[in-house]
């Protein structure tokens, strides 16, 4: 495990700086990405992991704000590691950073209880806004993910006990979504204010994340205090 | 039955003509005469024969079994025989003919019926009132002169009513009594000479029905083995055909993984590096060289996941097609001023689209899209997508300025790429536009059912391996592209 405490490179930008947990299997990769984050900002590199294993080992110890987390990573994968560091702080956000832009996979990643995602490509600015986005409640989702999100729905739970349902609004506004309007427009269009919109989309995270959790995670849940 | 009628109506004509020679009889083939009986119509007959008990209205069987020589063919055999009061006769389990009156004497001709070997002689005799017998006599002469005669006496075999498929049977069981002397030859109350003689002649065995003669049922057996090996056939082919199938898309994915994995996350190294290199050299100015390599890495990476999205056979269905698309038009108008709008119905049904028809059909709202973006000048754009019957439909529309297609040049537009790339699927492009109301371009195309058949005989020229067009054209987006 490399964990840097600290911000050395930082400039504060904010009363607290964001301590950030990476879990990416290329090493060069994790220390350009470390280099770039650690340009923010207000934001600072706390853990770095090469692999899924280390990550559920050391991330619960290093209390991070916010993780960002890869697809493909060696034996287990970031969907999975996903799911059980969710089970073990299920405040911290998870933001997925993915190489393929296939939603498919980005989806089964929210599902197992990811927060947020962005492409490896994205512009550095693109990252820092979606962190902080993710941080501030956002719930970022596309129009494709709007749509699997519906389907989903539409499925039966993977655990019976976890019905949840959707309201007709959030069902509206996924539909909206997925004809391609923006946050914006679609608040627009229901007479809504943007943060509202927003907090529906949280809302609608949080529902698929209780939908698609297995027992065994639910098991987990019980038998561990919440954020240990 | 009609042999009965018959023999009553030529019955009669003798009957008239008086004791003369042989009367009539037709032409008719292989059916049979009325003489006058002689005297020497009786010769060779044995005696008559019973069941040991004699009652009315009893069913007697009475079965015999003889050997023609091997050495000596038959050349003529005649059988007579008369019963009281009726019988029925088989040769070898084949019905020969039948009789109900005691004072006729029916002959039957039976040359060419009787090869060297075993033949069985099965009569059931049928007693109506009184006394009982049935009396016969089969002469044989062989090519040699030589002359056998078989007649009923007691070693002929009584059979019991409830033995099966006696007629037939060429051994006697051990259960089958001998029949019992009824009377000789000429003794009362029979007669001396029948009243009647009747001539059968070629009592042609009885039709078989086709189903049961021999030819039939081999060749029916041979059909059978000829379509169940013509089925392993077939399903040999389609099981190596489909592995041959499966085998060339999972080297295609694997390719494709492997394209994505090492290439990508060398570019995707190289663009970190580029943007590290920015922000450490200072405020890079708009247009700088670092600032392009970046964007030049971004949009190579953009394209491997295009080619990767084609290739992966994982994405071979119609909603992620739709969701592609639709992605895709977003992401693309996002750095123009057109807003992007899409229609796609909730739920598309569970079509497979071959990666020949994906790669043409996305390329081809590609470049409308592109062309959108170029010259409509528009403030928003709708992608619909939907599946009428068979048909898929794709949907460009904008609200832009519009055109006049009858004067746009199409090489410039891009028009001949799409019309050409939906020609390689089978489908079709149809451009609307008139001059300041928008632009629609409508591509169709016909989905096929998945057809056994085609997939038996047709997997071998799989159209998802015929070469397409290169990926990059020359119009490619602008957005996604930076010259460098």
């Amino acid at each position: 495990m490399k964990s840097s405490p600290g911000n050395a490179l930082g400039q504060l930008a904010g009363p607290r700086t964001i301590g950030v947990a990476l879990v990416e299997d290329q090493e060069e990769l994790c220390r350009s990405w470390v280099q770039i984050i650690e340009t923010f900002g207000g934001f600072a590199c706390v853990c770095t992991c090469a692999s899924a294993e280390e990550a559920v080992r050391a991330i619960p110890q290093a209390r991070p704000d916010v993780i960002l987390m890869d697809i493909r990573l060696p034996r287990m994968s970031g969907i999975d590691c996903t799911s059980r560091l969710k089970a073990l702080l299920p405040a911290t956000p998870i933001v997925i950073l993915t190489a393929l832009d296939d939603d498919e996979l980005i989806f089964r990643a929210l599902e197992a209880g990811a927060d947020g995602y962005l492409l490896k490509r994205s512009k550095p600015a693109d990252l820092r806004a979606a962190l902080l986005d993710v941080l501030n409640g956002g719930a970022p989702m596309s129009s494709a993910i709007a749509r699997r999100v519906v389907r989903s729905f539409r499925r039966p739970p993977v655990n019976p006990r976890n019905e949840a349902h959707l309201s007709t609004r959030e069902i509206e506004v996924l539909g909206l979504l997925s004809r391609g309007l923006s946050n914006k427009e679609i608040a627009d269009q229901l007479r809504l204010s943007v943060e509202t919109v927003r907090s529906y989309l949280k809302t609608i995270y949080d529902k698929l994340h209780v939908r698609c959790r297995t027992e065994a995670v639910i098991r987990y849940h019980a038998n561990r205090p919440a954020g240990a | 039955m009609t042999f009965f009628l018959c023999s009553l109506a030529l019955s009669l004509a003798p009957a008239r003509a008086g004791g003369g020679a042989s009367a009539v009889v037709s032409n008719y083939p292989g059916i049979f005469l009325v003489t006058a009986p002689r005297p020497e119509v009786t010769n060779g007959l044995g005696c008559w024969i019973w069941d040991k008990a004699t009652f009315n209205k009893q069913t007697v069987r009475l079965w015999h079994r003889f050997e023609v020589p091997q050495t000596n063919p038959v050349v003529r055999a005649e059988l007579r025989i008369a019963a009281d009061n009726a019988f029925k006769v088989w040769l070898d389990g084949q019905e020969l003919g039948s009789g109900s009156d005691w004072r006729t004497l029916s002959i039957y001709h039976l040359e060419g019926r009787l090869n060297p070997g075993a033949h069985a002689l099965a009569v059931e005799g049928f007693n109506d009132n009184d006394q009982a017998g049935i009396i016969l006599g089969l002469r044989l002469e062989t090519v040699n002169g030589q002359e056998l005669q078989i007649c009923s006496d007691p070693s002929w075999r009584v059979v019991p009513n409830t033995a099966r498929s006696w007629e037939t049977a060429l051994r006697p069981a051990e259960d089958w009594p001998n029949a019992s002397l009824a009377a000789n030859f000429g003794r009362i109350p029979w007669w001396t000479i029948p009243t009647s003689v009747l001539h059968i002649r070629g009592a042609l065995p009885q039709p078989i029905p086709v189903w049961q003669s021999r030819g039939f049922q081999v060749g029916l057996f041979a059909g059978c083995g000829v379509f169940v090996l013509i089925c392993l056939y077939l399903l040999v082919q389609l099981v190596s055909q489909s592995k041959a199938h499966r085998l060339v898309q999972a080297e295609r994915d694997r390719i494709a993984r492997d394209i994505h994995d090492d290439l990508g996350s060398k570019l995707t190294q190289l663009l970190l590096s580029g943007e590290m290199a920015q922000i450490e050299s200072a405020p890079a100015a708009p247009g700088a060289p670092l600032l392009r390599l970046c964007d030049s890495a971004r949009s190579i990476l953009a394209t491997i996941d295009e080619v990767v999205w084609i290739v992966n056979s994982q994405h071979d269905n119609l909603e992620d097609f739709a969701i592609y698309v639709c992605k895709y038009a977003q992401l693309f108008l996002e750095s123009t001023a057109i807003r992007c709008r899409l229609d796609v119905g909730t739920e598309l049904p569970a079509q497979t689209l071959s990666q020949l028809m994906r790669r043409n059909l996305f390329l081809a709202i590609k470049e409308a899209l592109n062309n959108a973006a170029k010259h409509s000048q528009a403030t928003e754009l709708t992608v619909r997508i939907e599946l009428i019957g068979c048909r898929l439909k794709v949907v460009v529309a904008d609200n832009g300025r519009g055109f006049d297609p009858a004067q746009a040049r199409q090489e410039r537009n891009g028009l001949t790429n799409m019309k050409q790339r939906m020609a390689e699927i089978g489908g079709d492009c149809v451009v609307a536009s008139r001059p300041g109301e928008g632009c629609e371009v409508r591509f169709g195309v016909p989905l096929k059912q998945g057809s056994f058949l085609k997939t038996l005989f047709g997997a071998r020229s799989q159209p998802d391996l015929v070469p397409g067009t290169p990926l990059g054209d020359k119009e490619e987006p602008a957005a996604a592209r930076t010259t460098i």
